[in-house]
């Protein structure tokens, strides 16, 4: 199996007072496509950033980034921009959703970035919402939804372009326990379903086993 | 810690957004102020200006007949002077002026004025001039100039008797010195600098034929000045001359005779000479002597005889009584009919009548009656030697004298031949100056009756009255148009927007401290306390701002006077204003826009309340989209606006155009709060989702739009009242209407002239084929159009003949007619249809006395603040509006029939006032009369010319407003920009989303600018479609075409800035990394 996100001797750091300061330090990561994987680690190690930099939202300061056989940094800004909406789909810890907007609306949002055919989306989106136990609350808005119905409808919307990467910043983050359960057995299934690469930022051990793997992120690499 | 610590701790805290809150209410405290101070300084302004001219001069007297000028020693710290109006032109370059002001001065006119300098070395062929005039006739220091003054003539001219050839006197001067500031005296009040000649008084009286004369009395402040002259006054200052008389044929039998220099006695010397007989128990009996150009009868005509009107002969009416002389002349006798001939005494032209009489007595020329003391002194006859001698002003067939006139002329001289009652003498020889030409006193010496009548004399009452100039000017200063109101209504889309961006700065501060005033709540404060915090803080920021609008605001007036004075000088013509800082301006504005400012924030406060501590401590405020609840409250008021708009639309079209102008604007101004406050609903309402697959970034944006409906109803609601203003007021704009149509504001006529001194003959002499000049009478008066800033005490009256009311023509914007005639030609309201005429009363006046008149719209409205069917009063005398012209010529007059005028103003002789039809090019036709009236300073000018000179004044006013309007549009700019900042703000997560799923940065400016984008445009329509509805039927009924192009640029250009200014904001906000913004959150 061929790796669909293939990361060599990443480095990135940030300006501080001090001088900078380095975040990641000669990483390499490599997850191959249907293959799930958790980065774990302390707040503050990289975590998020790391998943920025695949997901081409951060350039990195060193190393060399492949994601589904293409550098996104070498893209310019307009060719990055259809890259991301259609090879990647994000999922925050906060699900980020638009309150002005249902959830069905809520999932076609990243169509929008692009020229597909409408009616074909609209169905989509109303299918993963069935997929996600959502086909009753195509039109509530995010107000009317709980934290757990809100995240199914981030991740709703991050399925929504058939990505072949799915990025995931600690999704469960805000749930309970058991809330946080049923989102994981989701996305395991929705992963193996669509047979995308999946990378999932977590806190939560429990929530991290589901997946093929589990890396910790120490010291700027990946231990 | 207590609330105080609270609240400074908050001020401390959050000082930098408080600075925009504190600059928004120290503009709103600005442009009230401003505008305060700008009413106070223009009027500061014009009392400084109308003080100036008049020196030291406080009181004056300026009469109409001539007076001894050592009546001037009387009162002390006062100068004599003889001011008549003029024209001047340079002797050597021909240029000229018109409407000068001669002053016949000497020394002690130049020490009242503070300037006893500028009169060093003036000698009698020298005249001194303001720069003004140098300026017009381009006239340097020792330059020749010709001086042309209208002589002056007791005798009114209006009379037969009347001299109407040789008017003016001309004068060459040297132009000695050029005199500015104190050489701008006037005593009336006007912006432009007047035109002054000053010459030695004794050369002026003399060339007046007026030595030792003078008409105008000039006094600084003095106790009982009117007393001083009321006790050195004797009769000859008032033109009354007292002289015993013999009667040739009856040696003993005298009597004395009170009669007038101006022949014709005015009721006050009748009623004076009548009091003082009385008084000594004589018999007084008035007499009104006449000539007749001719009596016929039986073939038989006895030529230029003087006819007596009194009673002493029991005469009854179309009877008349001969002499003997001339029933011998005749052969007449008693019972014949007598045909008597005679010019009409005041038809302005001489014009013969004839009157058809029965002898009725022949009386014996032993009789005291036929005494040539009964007839007044006709000039140029009664000194004549022979009748072949007389010099009379009207035209004399010396073929017509006999030698036997010539004898009866040696023997009884002016002795009367006839007699008729006085009766028939007022019925044949009505006129407005007088109904008896002396009266005859007996049994009284002379000097008795002279003394008593001296001690009755009341010389204010006869003419001689000190008028109060320098409270006058002060009063007049006061200004015709409320400057601090109407620059208040200039700034009031400035005032608007800067409450509605103190209401959306504090609403958005009060937002992003949502979650603290929750922990507040929490806590367990209540309600009211944390409002009030609120308020607290609000407050001490406003006031803060308060006191820097102060400051700004006297910026924003200098500014302001600075545009008076300069862009906009076409509005005011006064380049003299300056900048007056008062306390009570300041305070008005600091309170007016404190108060603006805290109900903004009272308003913007309220939603707080709305919200519980679990909703607070969530971070949402009361802008939050709530649903259904209030939207039928919204909507319930928005369709009783709907109603207010529709019934007003509906109901104008019935109402005078006045009327549906503010009806229109009501019914403009009622829809747009009933668009703006639905909009608002639909914003706040909770729509029913669309098809998902119609979804669309518009549709997205629209979604964005309506989450936060206070922020978008900024939006809207600026746009839209911008938009409302631009298109009312822009529409308001008006270009010079076609004069060649006779129901046009021209009237039809192409040239208005006007002459600086009367023309006694018509004009149409001098005017080619087709053209025809309509003349008009005026009595000089104060311009009450707004060409003029000052208040209009006296504004000047026009007579029109009967001729020009029938003609007809011009607009009316309202009228009394009720009846077809008068309703297809309104003039005739002032004359033979009027009401008063009808009730029977020839002297179309209304029963209570108050004259028809017309007057243009907007002078009467504007600047009498009158109306129809209300009257003004101007020196006593009420006129009653009958009609109002729209758009006319004639917007610096009220206008009444030429039978009112000659009764109003008798000492107003001639026409100063020509309207002159001509169907080719006026202007060639304007310098050819002018140059052939250039002795009475006749200027014309083109009525599209003076039409477009008085809708520049308009034009003028509305580019202020548009101007300050544009200055509010841009302030409303800055809030909608803060606005849409804090929108992306808040949003900053949402984008960053937008972005990680692939959105382009275009893609996302245009997001989110659609939705502002479409607010701009919503607000635009609903303000467009509001005005359209205001205007738009005013326009038709008007004919006005609105000026569409310029209304599409400028709302193009509204939306052009709104639009630049939500993309280049948007773009600056989106610029920050994605990134940046995941990690922040």
């Amino acid at each position: 199996m061929s790796d669909f996100v293939n990361i060599k001797d990443l480095r990135k750091e940030f300006a501080g007072a001090a001088g900078p300061v380095v975040v990641l330090d000669g990483l390499s990561l490599a997850v191959a496509r249907g293959e799930s994987a958790a980065i774990m680690g302390p707040s503050g190690s990289g975590k998020s950033t790391l998943l920025h930099i695949i997901g081409a939202l951060e350039p990195p300061t060193a190393g060399r980034v492949s994601v589904g056989g293409v550098d996104p940094f070498a893209l310019n800004e307009k060719d990055a921009a259809a890259f991301r909406n259609r090879t990647i789909g994000f999922v925050f810890q906060d699900h980020a959703l638009l309150p002005q907007c249902t959830a069905i609306e809520n999932v076609l949002i990243p169509t929008l970035a692009g020229d597909g055919d409408k009616r074909a989306a609209a169905g989509r989106a109303a299918e993963l919402l069935e997929r996600v136990g959502l086909g009753g609350r195509l039109d509530s808005r995010p107000a009317e939804l709980s934290g757990g119905e809100r995240q199914r409808v981030a991740i709703a919307r991050a399925m929504i372009n058939r990505p072949r990467i799915l990025l995931c910043d600690e999704p469960t983050g805000n749930l309970d326990a058991a809330t946080g359960d049923r989102i994981g057995e989701l996305f395991v299934n929705l992963q193996r379903a669509e047979e995308i690469a999946l990378i999932v930022v977590t806190h939560n051990e429990a929530f991290a086993r589901r997946f093929n793997r589990i890396s910790h992120l120490i010291d700027g690499r990946l231990g | 810690m207590n609330a105080s610590r609270l609240v400074a701790a908050g001020l401390r805290h959050y000082r930098r957004a408080h600075l925009a809150l504190m600059l928004a209410a120290a503009v709103g405290v600005a442009v009230l102020a401003g505008s305060l101070l700008v009413g106070s300084s223009v009027k500061g302004s014009l009392r400084e200006h109308a003080l100036e001219r008049l020196g030291n001069v406080d009181e004056a007297l300026v009469a109409a007949d001539y007076f001894k000028a050592a009546l001037a020693g009387a009162v002390p710290r006062s100068a004599p002077a003889i001011m008549t109006p003029a024209s001047a032109s340079h002797a050597e370059s021909g240029a000229t002026a018109a409407h000068v002001q001669a002053l016949g001065v000497d020394a002690r006119f130049w020490e009242l004025m503070g300037a006893a300098d500028a009169w060093g070395g003036i000698g009698e062929d020298d005249a001194v001039i303001n720069e003004a005039l140098a300026s017009r006739l381009r006239a340097r220091v020792g330059d020749e100039i010709l001086l042309r003054a209208q002589k002056p003539s007791a005798v009114p001219r209006e009379t037969f008797i009347g001299e109407r050839e040789e008017t003016v006197a001309t004068l060459r001067l040297t132009v000695k010195k050029i005199v500015p500031g104190k050489g701008n005296f006037s005593l009336t009040p006007a912006q432009a600098d007047p035109l002054n000649v000053f010459v030695p008084l004794g050369r002026l009286g003399r060339r007046l034929e007026q030595p030792g004369r003078a008409n105008a009395i000039l006094a600084a402040a003095n106790t009982d000045a009117q007393a001083k002259i009321d006790r050195a006054a004797d009769l000859d200052d008032v033109g009354i001359k007292v002289a015993a008389q013999n009667t040739p044929a009856t040696p003993g039998h005298a009597f004395v005779s009170v009669e007038s220099a101006q022949i014709f006695l005015p009721r006050y010397t009748i009623d004076l000479a009548t009091q003082a007989a009385a008084s000594l128990h004589a018999r007084c009996r008035p007499t009104l002597t006449y000539l007749a150009n001719a009596m016929i009868a039986g073939g038989r005509m006895t030529p230029y005889s003087t006819v007596a009107a009194l009673d002493d002969l029991d005469l009854g009416p179309g009877e008349i009584a001969l002499n003997a002389w001339t029933a011998d002349d005749l052969a007449a006798r008693v019972g014949d009919r007598l045909r008597m001939t005679y010019f009409l005494p005041t038809a302005g032209r001489f014009v013969e009548t004839t009157a058809t009489l029965t002898v009725a007595r022949i009386v014996p020329m032993t009789s005291p009656l036929v005494a040539s003391g009964l007839a007044p002194d006709f000039p140029g006859i009664a000194d004549a030697e022979t009748i072949g001698s007389w010099n009379p002003p009207f035209p004399l067939d010396m073929k017509r004298i006999r030698p036997k006139d010539e004898a009866y002329w040696d023997k009884y001289r002016a002795a009367p031949k006839a007699f008729v009652s006085l009766a028939t003498g007022r019925r044949l020889w009505a006129n407005p100056y007088g109904d008896a030409t002396s009266i005859r006193v007996e049994g009284v010496a002379a000097p008795a009756l002279q003394k008593a009548m001296r001690e009755r004399l009341d010389p204010a009452r006869a003419g001689l009255r000190l008028e109060p100039v320098r409270r006058r000017a002060i009063e007049a200063s006061r200004g015709a148009s409320d400057f601090a109101g109407l620059f208040v209504g200039f700034s009031f889309f400035l005032l608007m927007a800067s409450a509605m961006l103190i209401h959306a700065l504090f609403q958005l501060g009060v937002q992003a401290r949502a979650r603290e005033f929750g922990i507040l709540s929490a806590i367990g404060l209540r309600a009211p306390l944390i409002r009030n915090l609120m308020l607290a803080e609000g407050g001490i920021i406003a006031a803060a701002g308060g006191v820097i609008g102060l400051l700004l605001g006297t910026g924003y007036a200098a500014l302001l006077i600075h545009g008076l004075r300069t862009w906009w000088i076409g509005a005011v013509g006064a380049p003299f204003l300056r900048l007056h800082v008062d306390a009570a301006s300041l305070a008005g504005g600091l309170v007016g826009g404190l108060t603006i400012a805290m109900i903004s924030i009272v308003i913007a406060a309220r939603g707080l309340a709305k919200q519980g501590a679990r909703g607070l401590l969530a971070g949402r405020a009361a802008d939050e989209a709530c649903g259904h609840s209030r939207g039928r409250m919204t909507i319930a008021i928005s369709i009783c606006f709907l109603i207010v708009g529709i019934s007003l639309a509906s109901i104008a079209p019935s109402r005078p155009a006045e009327e549906q102008a503010g009806m229109f604007f009501g019914a403009g101004a009622g829809l747009l709060v009933a668009a703006l406050t639905l909009c608002r609903a639909w914003l706040r309402g909770n729509p029913r989702p669309a098809r998902p697959e119609r979804l669309s970034i518009a549709r997205l944006g629209l979604a964005a739009a309506r989450r936060r409906p206070g922020r978008s109803m900024l939006v809207v609601g600026l746009m839209a009242c911008a938009t409302f203003i631009i298109v009312a007021v822009g529409a308001q704009r008006q270009a010079p209407p076609a004069t060649s149509d006779k129901r046009s504001g021209a009237g039809g006529f192409a040239l208005l002239a006007e002459s600086a001194l009367p023309i006694y003959h018509p004009l149409d002499p001098q005017l080619p084929g087709g053209a025809r000049a309509w003349p008009i009478r005026l009595e000089a008066g104060d311009d009450p159009s707004c060409l003029n800033l000052y208040q209009s005490a006296r504004p000047r009256v026009a007579g029109v003949s009967d001729d020009f009311i029938r003609r007809g023509g011009f607009a009316f914007s309202q009228t009394l007619a009720r009846d077809d005639r008068t309703k297809a030609n309104p003039w005739l309201l002032l004359g033979p249809e009027s009401e008063a005429t009808r009730a029977g009363d020839v002297s179309e006046a209304f029963p209570d006395g108050a004259i028809p008149a017309i007057g243009d719209a907007n002078t009467v409205m504007w600047l009498l603040h009158s109306g129809l069917g209300r009257d003004v009063v101007v020196d006593g005398t009420r006129f009653r509006f009958v009609a109002l012209l729209r758009g006319s010529i004639f917007q610096s007059e009220l206008i009444v029939s030429e039978r009112n005028f000659v009764r109003l103003f008798p000492r107003e002789a001639g026409w100063r006032l020509f309207a002159i039809e001509t169907p080719g090019d006026p202007r060639p036709l304007a310098a050819r009369i002018e140059s052939f009236y250039q002795d009475f300073g006749l200027g014309a000018v083109a009525t599209r010319d003076r039409l477009a000179a008085l809708l520049a004044v308009e034009n003028t006013y509305l580019s202020i407003f548009m101007a300050l309007g544009g200055l509010g549009l841009l302030l409303g700019t800055v809030g909608m920009a803060l606005a849409l900042l804090r929108n992306l703000v808040e949003r900053r997560r949402e984008f960053a989303l937008l972005r990680a799923v692939g959105f382009r940065f275009g893609q996302l400016v245009w997001l989110t600018s659609s939705e502002n984008i479409v607010l701009i445009l919503i607000g635009m329509a609903i303000g467009a479609a509001a005005a359209l509805v205001a205007v738009l039927p005013a326009s038709i009924a008007r004919s006005a075409p609105l000026p569409w192009l310029d209304l599409i640029v400028m709302l193009c250009a509204v939306a052009a800035i709104g639009a630049g200014a939500v993309v280049a904001g948007t773009a600056a906000v989106l610029r920050s990394p994605a990134i940046k913004v995941l990690k922040e959150d």
